[in-house]
C-alpha cells in the first residue's frame, strides 16, 4: 500500500476541495441572491436580526470569496502543483489538516457573522480567534505547497505555480499585518491602528486581497487550465514570465485608490492612481498571453463549453482590469466612489472572472479526479454556460446604470446651491435596476445548481481516481543497453 | 521489426529506398509517399498507419512501443527526412563517441561517481513535440540521471552514469526516435559567457526592483507640497530608499565599479570611469545629506541611471550573443562521423571514419537525410534529384538543386537521394570554418566612425570630470552649499555613453541583420561605405547566371547520331566534376554500355580517352581538333577529327532583371564587363536592361582593372561583384568587392563581403540597410550630442536637479540602444 | 502616518525577499529556457486510462 501510495498523486485533498468548492458556491450565491432580493424588500426577512443585510452581507462576501474562491484555489493548487512537479505533496496528514481546518473557519464564519461577532473591516470581518485558526492553516498550507515545490522532479517551476506562491505568500502577510487586533474578550477584539492608520491598512489589505487572492491565484489557475483544455501551449511563455514579475512589482502599490477622496493624504491618493494606471499594462498582457493560447484553433471554442468558460472568464478579466484603472482616476472614482458601479466592477471580475474561471477549471479537473474522460453532460456545461452568461451581463449591466445614475444624482445642485435630490430618491431610482441584478444573480444562481447536478452524476458515474506519477525510468525494453551487439564489431561490405 | 536486423551498411538496399514523390498514400511517419508495394506499417490508435521504408517503420515502432505516441498527436511539422533512412547503420556509426580520446571533448569533468554532464545539439527538429520525443527518449535511457532539453536552443543536457551507459547509446536512443543528438564539445568560453549574461541580467532585475520600490517613495513627493506629508514620514521614506539603493551601488553597480578600476590600472579612461564617479558622487552626497539632514537625496537617481545603463548594456551584449549563437550553430554543424567509400569507384565498400580523420580526395556516402559531413563535390546521385538543403549557410530554406560536378558544402543537408562525393578541404579550410572565423573578425573589427567614436568618448571622459570639478570650485565662490549638487549635476546629466553606443551597437545589429539574410560581411568597412556607393559593377556574365547549365544545340558530323554523340560524351566524363558534364549526362541514356578507358584529365582543356580502341577528346575546340576558332562550345573528336559540337547555355537568375532595375531605381549606374563573347554579352545586357554605354564585351582582366580605375577616377564609388576567385585582384581595386561564388569557394575568396545566398536581390536590400544604418547612427549622434549641449549648460548654471539629470542620461543612453535596435528587427 | 511605520518597512522587506527570489531564480536557470515548460504541461499524459472510466456499478 505504502508503495503505491508514492507512486500516484495525492489527489484526495484535491478532490474534497473540488466537491467544497461547489457547495460553498451554492451557499454563497444563495446568500447573494437572497442580499440581492433584501435590497428590494429589506423586509423580507421578518426583521430576524441574524438574516438582516449587515450581517448577511459578509456571510456572502466570505463565502463567495474565501469559501469558493479558496477552495477552488487550494484544490486546483495542490492539482497543479503536483502534476507540474511530478511529485505527490510531501504530506498527506498536513493537507488534510489544511483542508478540515479550511473548512472550520468557514462554518466558524457562517456560525458567527450572522451573529454579529464581527471586526468591521471589509474581507477581514472574522474574530480574532478565527485569525489565529486561520493562520495556523495558511500556515501549514505554505508549508505543503512550498515543501512540494522543493522537492519538485522537474527543474523548472512552472510559472501556475508562481502566481499561487505569490497569492499565499501575500495573503499569509496581509492576513497577519492586517488583523493585528488586541481582544477584549473571545468575541471582541479591537484593531492595533487608530483612524486613517486603520483605514489605510485595511485597504492596503482589500485591496492586496483583490489583487492575489481574487486575481494571482486565478490567473495561476488561468496558466495551467487554459492551455491544458485548449491542448495547445500558451500563447508565449516567455510573457507570463515576464507577467507574474510585473504583476508583483506593481501590485502592492495601488492600495490607495480604494481610499480616493478620503482622509488620506493627497500624495498617496496620487500614488495609488499612477500605479493603478500601471497595472493595466501587466493585466491585458496576462490576458492577451491566455486568449492567444487558442489563435490557430479557435474552431475548439465553438463546441468546447469549458473552454468557453476559461475563454469568457478573460473577456471579463480584461474588462474589470480596463474598469479598475478607470475607477482609479480621481474625478472618475468621484463619481462612483459609493455608488453601484463599484458593485458592478466587483461582481464583473467576480462572476465573469473568478467564478467563470472556476466553472471551467472544474469542469476541467473533475472528471479527472473521478476517473473519467469528461463531465457527466456537455450539454449541461454548455447549458450552464449561457446561462450564467446572461446572469452577469444584467447583472453588471444594471448595475452600470444605476451606479452613474446615482452618481449624478448625489452631485446634482440646484442654483441655490442645495442638493437636488434626497438620497431616499436615489435608492428609490435604483429599485429597477436592482431587481433587473436580481434576476441576473438568480439566473447565474441557477447554472450554479445546474452544474452542481452534473458534478453529482460525475462523481457517481466514477470512481474516486489517483493518477500515478509517471514514471521516468525504463519502460521500453528495446531501449535496454544493447551495447554489445551494436559494438563496433559486424564486419561488413555487403 | 527489429532494428538489428536491419542493414547495417548503406549500399545500394539504402539506394533504393529513396521514394519518388509520385505515389499516392503518405507515409504515417514522415509524410514521404508510400509506394504501392511498400508493406511497412505501425498500428496508432487501432490502426494501421502506412509507413515508406523500414527506417520509418523501426523509428515508428520505437516511438509507440516507448509509450511516445502522443509525439504524433502534438506535433504540427513533418520531422525531418534527416535521420530516418538506415537507422540501424547509423546506431553502429555513433560508437565512435565512446573512444575516450573523442569522449573526452563532450564531457564536463565531474568527480569521479559523479554522473557526468554532457551538452547535446538535438537536429532535425521541425516543431516542438520533436523537442519532447527527444528529451523523453533521452530520460527514458538506463543510466541517465536526468535529461532536459532547451527549446529555445535545442540543446539538451543529459546526466548520466558511465557505469551504466555509453555516450552512444545515448545518442542512439535519440537517434532511433528518428531525431540527432550531436554532442557539443564543452568549450569554456560559451558557458562562461553565459553566466556573464546570467549576472547582468540579475544586476539588471535587481536594479529594475530597487528602482520601482525607491521611486514609489520619492515620486509622490515630487507630485505635492511639502508640508503634505509629516517630517518623519519623510525621513523613513528616505532611509527606505537609502537601503533599497544598497543593492543597486553594491551589486548592480558592480560591472561600472570593475571597469573603473581596470580604467585606473590601465591609465585609459573608458566610459566606465565617469559612470563610476557619477553614482560615487552622487551616492555619498546622498548619504551625507541624509546624515545632515539637508540637502538633496539621489537615491532614486541612482538606481534609474544605474537600471538604465545596464539595460542598454544588457541589450548591446544579446545582439552579440545572436551573433555568436551562429557561429556556434555553424561549428556544430557538421557530423561527427562520416561514411567514406573506400574503393570507389571500383567497389561500394562503406566504412565510417570521424569527420576529423577525413582527408581531401575521400569519397564519401551521403544518405538521404544525412547532413554532408565536408566541402565536397558532386561524384554520383542516384537520382536526378540532387537536392540540398543550404539554409544554415544561406538562409535559404528552399533547397538547392545540384548535379554531377556542383560543390557540396559540409554541413548542408542532404535532401534527395544519396550522393557520393570527393572531399575538397576540411578542417579549418572549410566553407563553415571559414564563415565563422569571417563572422567573428566583423564583430571584433572596427570601422573608421566606429574607432572615432572611441576617440572621442576617451577625450570626452576626462573632460567631463575636468567640467564638473571646475563647476564644483567656480559656484562653491557663489554659493559654496550648492558647489557639490553642480558637480554631481554636471557628471550625471551628461552622458558620454550614447556618444560612445551611437556607432558601434548600429553596426553590429545591421551586420547580423545582413548575416542572415544571406550576406556575410567580412570587412569592417563595407557598412560604412555602401551607403556612398554610385555604381555598381557586374564582373563576368556569370555573377547575374544560375551556373546550371543545359545543353541547347548539339552539331554532329555526318555518320554519327545524336544519341551517340552523348553516350560517348557521357562515357569519357564518367568521373568529371564540372557544370557541362553534368549537362551532358543529363542528357545521355542511363542504359549506356560504353565505358572510357586510360580516362586522362587536362585541366582547363578537356579529357581524353579510349572507347573501344579509339581515343576521344572532349573539351575546348582547340583542345579537341586542334583547331583555334575561339567559342565556348564544348567539342567532341575521334582521333583529332571533328565529331560533335554541344552548345551550353547558362541560365540568368530568376531574380536578376529585378535586381538590376532596383539598382538603377535608386540612383546607382549599372555596369556589365564580361570575357565572354560579344553577342552573348548584348543578349544578357539586354535581357536584364542594361544600357549599352556600359556594357563591355570580351574584356581582359586588366582592361577590367583600366574601366575600374577609369571609373574610380571620376569620382565615382564603386562596388564590383564577381565570382572571387579568378578575378581578385579586380575586386580588390573597387571600392567595396561583393564575391558571388557559390559559398563552397569560400574559403578562397578575398572579397569584403560574400553573397552566401544565390538571391541577387540581397545586395539590394543590404543596401537599404546600410543606408539605414547610417541614417541611425546619424541620428544617435545627433540625438546624443544635442541632449548633452543642452543639459551641460543647465546643470552648469544650476537649474536642473540631479534626479532629473540623471533621468535624462540614462533615458538618452536607452534611446540609442533602442534605436539601434531597429536595425535587427528588419529581417529581410 | 503611524500606519508608515508598519507597511514601510514592510514593504522594503517585501522588495527584498522578491529581490532574493529573483536572483534565486534566475542563478538557478529559472528563466533559461522561456518555452519549453509551456509545452511540457500539455505532455504530462493527464487522461484518465480507459480501465478507470467504466465503473460497473
Ligand atoms: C449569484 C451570484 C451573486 C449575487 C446575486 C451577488 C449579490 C451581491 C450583493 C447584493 C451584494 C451587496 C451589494 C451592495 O452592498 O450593494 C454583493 C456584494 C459582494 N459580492 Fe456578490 N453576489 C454574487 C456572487 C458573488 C461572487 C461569486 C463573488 C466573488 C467571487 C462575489 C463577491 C462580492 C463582493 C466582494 C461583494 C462586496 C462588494 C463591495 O463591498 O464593494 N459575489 N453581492
Ligand atoms: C487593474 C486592475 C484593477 C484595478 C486598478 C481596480 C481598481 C479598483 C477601484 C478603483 C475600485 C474602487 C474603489 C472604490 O472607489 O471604492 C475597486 C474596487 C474593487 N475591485 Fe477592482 N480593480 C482592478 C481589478 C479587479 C479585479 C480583477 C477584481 C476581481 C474580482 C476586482 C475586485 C474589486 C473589488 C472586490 C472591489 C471592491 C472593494 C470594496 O469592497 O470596496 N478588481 N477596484
Amino acid at each position: 500500500m505504502q508503495a503505491a501510495i508514492s507512486q500516484t498523486y495525492n489527489y484526495k485533498v484535491v478532490r474534497q476541495f473540488a466537491i467544497m468548492t461547489i457547495v460553498w458556491g451554492v451557499v454563497g450565491m444563495l446568500v447573494g441572491v437572497l442580499i440581492a432580493a433584501e435590497l428590494i424588500w429589506p423586509d423580507m426577512t421578518l426583521g430576524i436580526p441574524w438574516l438582516s443585510f449587515g450581517r448577511l452581507r459578509p456571510l456572502h462576501t466570505n463565502a463567495v470569496i474565501f469559501a469558493f474562491g479558496g477552495c477552488a484555489l487550494m484544490g486546483t493548487s495542490y492539482y497543479v502543483v503536483q502534476r507540474t512537479c511530478q511529485i505527490r505533496l510531501i504530506s498527506d496528514k498536513l493537507a488534510a489538516f489544511h483542508f478540515w481546518g479550511w473548512q472550520l473557519v468557514i462554518v466558524l464564519a457562517a456560525i458567527t457573522l450572522p451573529l454579529g461577532y464581527t471586526q468591521a473591516k471589509e474581507y477581514a470581518e472574522l474574530e480574532w480567534p478565527i485569525d489565529v485558526l486561520i493562520t495556523v492553516v495558511w500556515v501549514v498550507y505554505a508549508i505543503v505547497f512550498f515543501g512540494t515545490v522543493m522537492k519538485r522532479k522537474v527543474a523548472h517551476i512552472y510559472v501556475a505555480n508562481w502566481f499561487y506562491g505569490a497569492f499565499i505568500v501575500t495573503v499569509a502577510i496581509l492576513h497577519i499585518v492586517n488583523s493585528a487586533a488586541m481582544p477584549a474578550s473571545f468575541w471582541k477584539s479591537y484593531s492595533a491602528y487608530a483612524g486613517v492608520q486603520d483605514a489605510m491598512i485595511q485597504w492596503w489589505y482589500g485591496h492586496n486581497a483583490v489583487g492575489f487572492f481574487l486575481t494571482a491565484g486565478f490567473l495561476g489557475m488561468m496558466y495551467y487550465f487554459v492551455p491544458k483544455q485548449a491542448e495547445r501551449p500558451v500563447y508565449s511563455y516567455r510573457l507570463s514570465v515576464v507577467h507574474f514579475w510585473a504583476l508583483i512589482f506593481t501590485y502592492m502599490w495601488a492600495g490607495p485608490h480604494h481610499l480616493h477622496y478620503t482622509a488620506l493624504p493627497d500624495w498617496a491618493q496620487s500614488l495609488g492612481m499612477v500605479f493603478s494606471l500601471i497595472l493595466l499594462a501587466p493585466s491585458w498582457g496576462g490576458m492577451i498571453n491566455g486568449m492567444m493560447t487558442l489563435s490557430g484553433a479557435w474552431h475548439k471554442l465553438r463546441d468546447d463549453p469549458i473552454l468557453k468558460f476559461l475563454i469568457v472568464s478573460l473577456s471579463f478579466y480584461g474588462m474589470s482590469t480596463f474598469e479598475g484603472p478607470l475607477l482609479s482616476i480621481k474625478t472618475v472614482n468621484g463619481l462612483a466612489h459609493y455608488t453601484d458601479w463599484i458593485i458592478g466592477h466587483v461582481h464583473s471580475g467576480a462572476l465573469g472572472w473568478v467564478a467563470f474561471i472556476t466553472f471551467g477549471s472544474m469542469y476541467y479537473l473533475i472528471p479527472r479526479l473521478y476517473g473519467q474522460k469528461q463531465m457527466y453532460s456537455v450539454k449541461l456545461i454548455s447549458l450552464h454556460f449561457w446561462i450564467a452568461t446572461i446572469g452577469v451581463v444584467l447583472y453588471i449591466a444594471a448595475l452600470w446604470i444605476s451606479g452613474v445614475m446615482q452618481g449624478l444624482m448625489w452631485r446634482a445642485v440646484n442654483p441655490d446651491g442645495t442638493l437636488t435630490y434626497s438620497f431616499v430618491e436615489s435608492v428609490k431610482a435604483s429599485y429597477p435596476y436592482w431587481t433587473i441584478r436580481l434576476i441576473g444573480g438568480t439566473l447565474f444562481f441557477v447554472g450554479m445548481l445546474v452544474m452542481t447536478y452534473n458534478v453529482i452524476r460525475t462523481v457517481r458515474m466514477g470512481r474516486a481516481y489517483d493518477a500515478p506519477i509517471p514514471d521516468m525510468l525504463p519502460t521500453h525494453p528495446d531501449l535496454k543497453p544493447q551495447l554489445k551487439p551494436i559494438g563496433l564489431q559486424p564486419a561488413h561490405g555487403d | 521489426m527489429n532494428i538489428m536486423e536491419m542493414p547495417l551498411v548503406p549500399t545500394r538496399d539504402l539506394f533504393n529506398s529513396y521514394t519518388d514523390p509520385d505515389t499516392t498514400r503518405s507515409c504515417f511517419h514522415c509524410g514521404l509517399s508510400v509506394l504501392r508495394d511498400r508493406k511497412f506499417g505501425v498500428l496508432f490508435d487501432g490502426r494501421f498507419r502506412p509507413l515508406c521504408c523500414a527506417g520509418c517503420e523501426a523509428v515508428a515502432n520505437t516511438i509507440m512501443d516507448a509509450g511516445l505516441g502522443d509525439y504524433y498527436r502534438e506535433r504540427s511539422a513533418m520531422p525531418a527526412a534527416d535521420g530516418i533512412l538506415n537507422n540501424g547503420g547509423t546506431s553502429r556509426r555513433l560508437t565512435e563517441f565512446d573512444l575516450p580520446a573523442v569522449q573526452s571533448n563532450y564531457v564536463a569533468s565531474t568527480d569521479a561517481g559523479e554522473p557526468k554532464s554532457t551538452l547535446f545539439y538535438i537536429d532535425g527538429v521541425t516543431c516542438n513535440a520533436c523537442l519532447w520525443l527527444a528529451e523523453s527518449a533521452l530520460k527514458r535511457v538506463p543510466g541517465v540521471a536526468s535529461a532536459s532539453v532547451n527549446y529555445i536552443t535545442h540543446r539538451a543536457e543529459v546526466k548520466w552514469c558511465d557505469t551504466k551507459t555509453t555516450l552512444a547509446f545515448i545518442m542512439d536512443s535519440v537517434t532511433r526516435v528518428g531525431l540527432r543528438a550531436m554532442p557539443v564539445a564543452a568549450a569554456g568560453r560559451q558557458v562562461s559567457r553565459a553566466k556573464e549574461r546570467r549576472t547582468l541580467f540579475i544586476q539588471l532585475g535587481v536594479a529594475l526592483l530597487a528602482m520601482m520600490q525607491v521611486m514609489m517613495f520619492t515620486v509622490p513627493l515630487y507630485f505635492t507640497s511639502a508640508d503634505d506629508v509629516s517630517h518623519e514620514a519623510q525621513r523613513l521614506m528616505q532611509w527606505a530608499s537609502l537601503l533599497l539603493t544598497l543593492p543597486v551601488v553594491l551589486y548592480a553597480a558592480k560591472p561600472f565599479w570593475q571597469g573603473a578600476l581596470r580604467d585606473l590600472r590601465t591609465r585609459h579612461l573608458s566610459m566606465d570611469a565617469p559612470v563610476a564617479l557619477a553614482i560615487a558622487s552622487t551616492f555619498t552626497a546622498s548619504l551625507w545629506s541624509l546624515f545632515a539632514e539637508h540637502g538633496a537625496l539621489y537615491f532614486d537617481s541612482i538606481s534609474m541611471f544605474v537600471f538604465l545603463l545596464l539595460a542598454s548594456r544588457y541589450l548591446e551584449s544579446s545582439i552579440h550573443d545572436r551573433a555568436l549563437s551562429r557561429i556556434e550553430r555553424l561549428t556544430n554543424a557538421v557530423p561527427a562521423v562520416a561514411t567514406r567509400l573506400v574503393g570507389y569507384p571500383d567497389s561500394r565498400e562503406s566504412s565510417d571514419i570521424t569527420t576529423a580523420a577525413l582527408n581531401a580526395g575521400d569519397v564519401i556516402l551521403i544518405p538521404t537525410g544525412h547532413v554532408i559531413a565536408a566541402d565536397s563535390v558532386l561524384l554520383e546521385g542516384v537520382s536526378e534529384v540532387c537536392e540540398v538543403n543550404e539554409a544554415i549557410i544561406t538562409g535559404e530554406s528552399r533547397p538547392v538543386t545540384h548535379s554531377v560536378g556542383s560543390k557540396l558544402i559540409g554541413g548542408t543537408l542532404n535532401l534527395g537521394a544519396p550522393l557520393i562525393a570527393r572531399v575538397t578541404r576540411v578542417g579549418a579550410m572549410s566553407t563553415l570554418a571559414s564563415i565563422a572565423r569571417l563572422t567573428e573578425r566583423t564583430m571584433g573589427e572596427r570601422p573608421q566612425l566606429m574607432a572615432l567614436a572611441d576617440r572621442v568618448a576617451r577625450v570626452v571622459a576626462p573632460t567631463l570630470i575636468a567640467l564638473a570639478c571646475i563647476a564644483g570650485v567656480v559656484w562653491f565662490f557663489i554659493d559654496s552649499t550648492q558647489s557639490f549638487n553642480v558637480a554631481v549635476a554636471v557628471l550625471a546629466v551628461t552622458c558620454p555613453c550614447a556618444i560612445a553606443l551611437a556607432a558601434p551597437l548600429a553596426y553590429t545589429s545591421a551586420t547580423l541583420t545582413i548575416s542572415n539574410s544571406g550576406l556575410l560581411i567580412a570587412r569592417g568597412h563595407v557598412l560604412e561605405v555602401l551607403p556612398t556607393i554610385t555604381d555598381v559593377v557586374f564582373d563576368k556574365t556569370g555573377t547575374l547566371s544560375t551556373g546550371n547549365f543545359s545543353i541547347t544545340k548539339i552539331l554532329t558530323a555526318d555518320g554519327i547520331t545524336r544519341d551517340e554523340a552523348l553516350e560517348i560524351a557521357s562515357a569519357l566524363e564518367m568521373g568529371a566534376a564540372h557544370p557541362i558534364a553534368g549537362a551532358i549526362k543529363k542528357l545521355a541514356s542511363h542504359n549506356s554500355v560504353l565505358i572510357a578507358q586510360q580516362l586522362h584529365l587536362i585541366p582547363g582543356d578537356g579529357v581524353e580517352g579510349v572507347i573501344d580502341g579509339k581515343t576521344y577528346r572532349l573539351g575546348n575546340r582547340a583542345f579537341a581538333c586542334f583547331n583555334t576558332n575561339d567559342d565556348d562550345a564544348f567539342v567532341l573528336s575521334r582521333e583529332g577529327k571533328w565529331l560533335a559540337t554541344f552548345e551550353a547555355e547558362d541560365a540568368l537568375k530568376a531574380d536578376a532583371a529585378i535586381t538590376i532595375f532596383s539598382l538603377a531605381q535608386s540612383g546607382l549606374t549599372v555596369h556589365l564587363l564580361s570575357g565572354d563573347r560579344i553577342s552573348r554579352v548584348k543578349n544578357v545586357a539586354a535581357q536584364l536592361g542594361i544600357d549599352d554605354e556600359h556594357v563591355s564585351a570580351a574584356q581582359t582582366p586588366s582592361q577590367k582593372l583600366a574601366y575600374l580605375e577609369q571609373l574610380r577616377k571620376a569620382g565615382r564609388k564603386v562596388i564590383m561583384i564577381g565570382d572571387g576567385v579568378n578575378d581578385a585582384p579586380v575586386l580588390a581595386a573597387a571600392d567595396v568587392s561583393i564575391a558571388m561564388a557559390s559559398g563552397a569557394d569560400l574559403p578562397r575568396l578575398t572579397a569584403d563581403a560574400v553573397l552566401l545566398s544565390s538571391r541577387l536581390a540581397t545586395i539590394v536590400s543590404a543596401l537599404q540597410l546600410a543606408r539605414g544604418t547610417k541614417r541611425i547612427i546619424r541620428q544617435n549622434f545627433v540625438w546624443a550630442i544635442l541632449y548633452n549641449l543642452i543639459a551641460i549648460p543647465l546643470a552648469l548654471v544650476n537649474v536642473i536637479n540631479p534626479a532629473w539629470a540623471a533621468i535624462g542620461m540614462g533615458a538618452s543612453g536607452l534611446i540609442v540602444v533602442l534605436n539601434s535596435m531597429r536595425l535587427l528587427r528588419r529581417v529581410m | 502616518m503611524e500606519s508608515l511605520w508598519l507597511l514601510i518597512p514592510l514593504s522594503v522587506m517585501l522588495a527584498f525577499i522578491i529581490g532574493v527570489l529573483f536572483w534565486w531564480a534566475a542563478g538557478d536557470g529559472q528563466f533559461d529556457d522561456l518555452e519549453g515548460p509551456g509545452e511540457r504541461v500539455l505532455q504530462d499524459n493527464d487522461g484518465t486510462p480507459e480501465s478507470v472510466h467504466n465503473k460497473t456499478a
